[in-house]
């Protein structure tokens, strides 16, 4: 897949936050950043993309499946089903000491 | 943070705030943790949001402006506390010079401010004493009031006279138009009927009963309506029936039908004493004018606008729940009266600065002389007010600034008592009379707290009935008759006591100095006169 259309953006979540700012015992900090990414991406693209968009060194990429969660809205005009699309999030390790600023907060 | 507070000629206050950077910033680092907690940021909880989230969010320069206020609200703060300060609205701050980040600050704030009377030779006030004694005429001419009130009508077996009541059939007619045509009206004869009418009763004098005559009268020019003022009016007058007003004799059984007295002597002796606390409450409204005009004229103010402006919108306030009473709104009072609302907010200016410079006069004068107050008799006043007009209200229930306000009203009250002293060097009010006289005065006092609960509904009943002068002014005149007949006849009858009543609801409760129920019957007093006009 084009490597362009791997991440679609950056998340900043409290969580996600917090991960970027993770501390070792020893005091090292292990910068992580999440993404939304494509649902067929792997994570050699994921990778791959981050490191090339942000010009940083990836030690690791986790990823998972979102559920696309479902709903029932009850309206006046009647009872209506909505389903989001699932989708993946991807957490990247970043090297020590690397940050990326678009998505620091 | 530098504060210098300067007093302008024109009743304001100019604060110069000096802030400088590390204080903005820290400030702005407050107003952060709150602007946190008010906004909600999409990916964390409230209050969660990082700054420079919430800065992506509102901007960098909202958060330091929002610490700026801060500041700038607490600099004003404290110096209206430090500088003893009453200001009359919301300060204006104006900026010296744009903000910017890492600069310091400098800002003016403007406020209208109260500025306090300085009180002249106040302690050289005198006035002269009024004068309590009441005559034999006056206790005799309320007996003969008393006695027209009890009178009966009596059929009389004579031509009709002015002053008798008479039942007619009624036709008037002014060229085609049919004005006014009435079966068995009753009504009083006078010689000095206004309207469509005038005229009319020097020819039903005269007549007996029985006795039908045509006539023809001259409808006033200044009649209201145009399509008949200055025309000729053709009367069909049937008379039904003549009374004389008989006026019974003033023995026992007249005293006792009055109320619970035995005699004509007992009657005369409450009347007596009715009349003496009459006046005392007279002397007590007017010494209290007196000394207030004397006190007003020997100080010197400094009056910002807004306060009178503040006052006209009082006195606004209170014409408006006047008018509701009577279900009247003040547009229609306004058409009545032929006035434009500006004319009317103009017309109140002069009072309403009279009495801004009351107030203040007075409340310099408390401060000069100690006077004080507590929230105990606050308490007491607003509770026994609400009393008697009829609703109960709990002075607890009221907010800190409510309460303020009726406490500084009360001190303004004594202030003017500590004045009347002064000004009649301690021999006003005069000491209570002998022992013996308690009895009366009870009653008396009886009967004021039952006037002044009346005394709203009187003042209601007063507008009402000179809204509905004013709508007569208009009528196709087919009631004037029955509306004057009315006037005359159910003119308020006092329960027990002699005193006129009208005067004796204008006077009630002037003893506890200007309370609601006086403002409130004098004014409806006022727009009484003004709607007859």
């Amino acid at each position: 897949m084009e490597i362009t259309e791997v991440i679609k953006h950056g998340l900043i979540t409290e969580k996600s936050v917090m991960q970027q700012n993770t501390t070792t015992p020893t005091g090292v900090v292990i910068p992580r950043y999440t993404f939304a990414v494509a649902l067929e991406a792997n994570k050699h693209e994921i990778r791959m993309a981050v490191e090339h968009m942000f010009g940083v060194k990836v030690l690791r990429v986790n990823t998972m499946r979102m559920p696309g969660k479902a709903q029932n809205l009850r309206t006046r005009k009647g009872i209506f089903h909505k389903e989001e699309r699932p989708w993946k999030k991807a957490i990247v390790t970043l090297a020590p000491g690397q940050s990326i600023a678009e998505l620091q907060a | 943070m530098k504060v210098t507070v300067e007093r302008t000629p024109e009743s304001e206050a100019k604060l110069h705030v000096e802030l400088d950077w590390p204080e903005i910033e820290s400030a702005s680092d407050k107003a952060y943790k709150r602007l946190a907690q008010r906004y909600n940021v999409p990916g964390f909880r409230r209050g969660h949001a990082p700054r420079t989230m919430l800065e992506r969010m509102l901007g960098k320069e909202a958060i330091y402006q929002e610490g700026l206020d801060d500041l700038i609200d607490n600099a004003y703060r404290n110096a209206v506390i430090e500088n003893n300060l009453t200001p009359l609205t919301q300060p204006h701050v104006d900026p010296e010079q744009s903000f910017e980040i890492g600069q310091p600050f400098n800002a003016i704030v403007h406020v209208p401010v109260l500025t306090p009377a300085t009180l002249g030779d106040y302690k050289a006030v005198r006035v002269p004493l009024p004068d309590l004694e009441t005559t034999e005429e006056q206790v005799e001419e309320t007996v003969e009031r008393l006695r027209q009130q009890q009178a009966a009508w009596m059929p009389a077996d004579r031509p009709a006279q002015i002053g008798d009541q008479v039942t007619v059939d009624l036709k008037l007619d002014s060229g085609e138009r049919t004005i006014s045509n009435l079966h068995d009206n009753e009504f009083v004869l006078s010689d000095e009927r206004a309207g469509i009418f005038s005229g009319m009763d020097e020819h039903i004098v005269g007549m007996r009963e029985g006795e039908s005559k045509t006539f023809t009268t001259t409808i006033p020019e200044d009649y209201g309506n145009p399509e008949f003022a200055g025309k000729e009016g053709a009367y069909d007058v049937t008379m039904k029936a003549v009374k004389e007003h008989e006026l019974p004799e003033l023995n026992d059984e007249f005293a006792m039908s009055i109320g619970e007295y035995a005699n004509m002597d007992e009657v005369r002796a409450a009347i007596r004493e009715q009349l003496r606390t009459q006046r005392q409450r007279d002397a007590n409204r007017d010494l209290g004018e007196a000394v207030t005009k004397a006190l007003t004229e020997s100080t010197t103010y400094n009056i910002h606008p807004l306060l009178v402006q503040d006052e006209v919108e009082t006195m606004d306030r209170e014409t408006r729940r006047m008018l509701e009473d009577s279900r009247l709104t003040l547009e229609q009072f306004l058409d009545a009266t032929n006035k434009s609302e500006e004319a009317y907010r103009e017309e109140m200016q002069p009072e309403a600065t009279e009495r801004v410079k009351r107030d203040l006069a007075l409340a310099a004068l408390a401060d000069a002389e100690q006077v004080t107050v507590d929230d105990d008799e606050g308490a007491q006043w607003y509770e026994m007010m609400t009393a008697l007009s009829g609703r109960r209200e709990r002075w607890n229930a009221l907010n800190a600034s409510q309460k303020r306000s009726i406490i500084a009203r009360l001190r303004r009250d004594k202030a003017l008592d500590r004045m009347v002293e002064i000004a009649t060097e301690g021999k006003w009010p005069p000491a209570p009379e002998a022992a013996d006289q308690t009895d009366v005065a009870d009653e008396a006092e009886a009967d004021e707290a039952a006037q002044a609960a009346s005394a709203e509904a009187n003042a209601a009943a007063a507008a009402r009935a000179a809204a509905q002068t004013a709508e007569q002014a208009d009528a196709t005149a087919s009631s004037a008759p029955t509306g004057s007949n009315e006037a005359t006849t159910s003119a308020p009858t006092p329960a027990t006591s002699g005193a006129p009543h009208a005067a004796s609801a204008q006077g009630a409760g002037a003893d506890a100095a200007p309370s609601k129920a006086t403002e409130t019957a004098t004014d409806a007093a006022a727009s009484e006169a003004q709607a007859e006009e």
